[in-house]
């Protein structure tokens, strides 16, 4: 072991044969002693806090596949994440007291057990670090994605499950690949959804029939949630066809508001409107031109908006053909772009993002559940961008106040997308979200970073050097 | 509400519907509205915040570029200047100048004598 008085330097090897013996103020744990970039002791210095503090931190590294060097593009800290995959890899830094505290190295988890570590130590830490820097350099990832074994599986499964036992005893963990484990909740308790749909009332194509687009959706939302207790609050413009407002008066229907609107065009206003006429606890908003797929889908929204942290949530949107309209937003180049948009559902990423519920730095509004508390706290919808970019302000405005936002692929949702309203985006909307977001949106995007996460199939070697680092500039 | 719907509030019985809001409602729609203009406010100043230390980021280096740039302008000012000494010493000029002036320079070189130095002291 190559020591120094802050560093410890201990390989998952070392780790795996002896007791550790702890001689400095943080443990950095590799792969191998030289798989360590010269100079990382300068960089953990500048980015790590007082080791006094429980900390956990862990940097960028490269693997290299097939002779090429491929930087891993690690995102922010991402709990959500690292339960369905460990995307933490290598190295790993913990502060001598987190280590102590967390219980130490767990050995009978093999080679897998630094992802034990690292979600016990994020159970207690104070703080929790990312350096967006290449630390470390390895020919053998920490998680072996080739390896399909039932056994290699059992072994993920159960470090998650044992996470789960001491977090959230009701859940329940199941890995069906080394990058994929789905996690099963229960709710505790089933609060009030107000479902807000705004509308004008269109008539279109949709499957080769016309039909009108808010009655389709409510029919949808009745006849497939298995959820039961909601409210449906439709904002109608005043020029809806007043035999559209009557028909979904004359059905009888329970639990739904009219609330018409009567000024010119603005969805934002439309929705925080619809959220003051509103008396649920969580805030389901919704365009009327989807269909919902999934029975569950109420649930498993709400599953997420239990934690503390998380104030937002979407699920997997659809094209009418099966595509994928969205699996959240992420930032890349100038502006957030819908994650793997126009690709078959029944494709992934290289990192397998499509399959595990996570972080996002933004979601579209066409289904998004939304905790009223903060929707209030952040103000609402943004009413200076009446067509587009809304959401993106949005989703910023809770980032900025410290909120998570998940996306999850377990609840599928049909989006004709701007069916209902011309697509266009206006010029003053863009310059408003750049004034606004200029260096947010034109930054890495903090969860799906460095790559085009539109593309499924990409590898990131190309933007080996273009990384830029990600800040917030907030007091 | 709008005159084309107002007979199918009257209809409706089992559905609510909303066509006023409410001076409560009005004014939560404002709180909204001053919140969002809030962190409207507090985005833009990181925008800012992040601008100028970008632009002091490119202070910095632009002073550190121009001063490297004088250092090498100097460095190779002093390099001719010593070049064009050492040609200087090398001419016959220089030389039949250093023979003239030797003597004068030998007397010059001479330790001042005792008594001069007391009289200073007295």
């Amino acid at each position: 072991m190559l020591n120094s008085q802050r560093f410890q330097i201990i390989s998952l090897e070392d780790a795996q044969i002896a007791n550790i013996r702890i001689e400095a103020e943080f443990l950095v744990f590799v792969e191998s002693e030289n798989c360590l970039r010269d100079g990382f002791g300068e960089i953990l210095l500048q980015s790590l806090p007082n080791a006094d503090s429980l900390v956990l931190a862990y940097a960028d590294e490269t693997i290299t596949l097939a002779n090429r060097r491929i930087r891993t593009w690690k995102p922010i800290w991402s709990p959500e994440r690292l339960r369905g995959q460990y995307y933490v890899g290598l190295p790993v830094i913990v502060s001598k007291r987190l280590f102590d505290q967390c219980g130490g190295w767990t050995a009978v988890f093999g080679s897998l057990a630094i992802y034990d570590l690292v979600l016990r130590a994020s159970e207690i830490a104070e703080q929790i670090v990312f350096i967006p820097e290449v630390l470390h350099y390895t020919n053998h990832p920490v998680i072996d994605i080739t390896s399909t074994s039932s056994q290699y599986l059992d072994v993920i499964q159960n470090i998650v499950q044992n996470h789960l036992d001491r977090t959230e005893p009701q859940a329940v963990a199941t890995t069906t690949h080394p990058l994929t484990t789905t996690v099963f909740r229960n709710l505790s308790s089933k609060p009030l959804v107000s479902i807000i749909i705004p509308t004008c009332g269109t008539t279109a194509r949709i499957h080769g029939k016309d039909s009108v687009l808010i009655e389709d959706c409510i029919k949808s939302i009745l006849s497939i949630s298995s959820y039961d207790n909601f409210e449906i609050v439709v904002v109608f413009d005043s020029h809806t066809p007043q035999r559209v407002i009557q028909d979904i008066a004359g059905k009888n229907l329970p639990n739904i508001k009219l609330v018409e609107f009567s000024r010119p065009f603005n969805f934002s206003e439309k929705i925080n409107l619809g959220a003051v006429k509103s008396s649920g606890e969580v805030l389901l908003l919704l365009n009327d031109d989807t269909e919902i797929y999934s029975s569950n889908w109420i649930e498993e929204h709400l599953t997420y908006l239990e934690q503390d942290d998380v104030a937002m949530v979407g699920p997997m949107l659809l094209l009418a053909d099966g595509r994928i309209q969205s699996a959240g937003h992420f930032n890349f180049e100038t502006g957030a772009i819908h994650v793997a948009a126009g690709h078959s559902a029944d494709t992934d990423t290289y990192d397998r993002i499509l399959s595990v519920p996570a972080e996002r730095s933004g979601l579209t509004m066409a289904c998004t559940a939304i905790k009223k508390s903060v929707f209030n706290q952040v103000g609402g919808l943004c009413t200076l961008f009446p067509k587009a970019f809304n959401d993106v302000d949005f989703g910023n405005k809770v980032r900025l106040l410290g909120y998570r936002i998940i996306w999850t692929p377990r609840a599928q949702v049909a989006h004709y997308e701007s069916l209902s309203r011309d697509p266009k985006t206006e010029l003053f909307e863009s310059k408003l979200l750049l004034e606004r977001w200029g260096n947010e949106c034109t930054s890495h995007d903090p969860y799906l970073t460095g790559i085009n996460y539109r593309l499924v199939d990409v590898y990131p070697s190309d933007l080996l050097e273009t990384y830029t680092d990600f800040r917030l500039f907030v007091d | 509400m709008s005159e084309q719907n107002a007979h199918v509030t009257r209809r409706i019985t089992h559905v609510e519907v909303d066509t006023d809001w409410s001076d409560a409602e009005a004014l939560k729609l404002e709180v909204l509205k001053l919140r969002d203009e809030l962190i409207g406010a507090e985005a833009r100043l990181g925008q800012v915040k992040a601008e100028l230390l970008r632009t002091a980021g490119h202070g910095r280096l632009k002073l550190q570029a121009d001063g490297i740039e004088n250092h090498v302008q100097v460095l190779t000012e002093n390099k001719a200047l010593k070049q064009e000494l050492r040609q200087l010493k090398k001419s016959t000029t220089w030389r039949i100048g250093r023979l003239v002036v030797r003597p004068l320079s030998l007397f010059k070189k001479q330790p001042p004598s005792s008594s001069s130095v007391e009289s200073l002291n007295a």
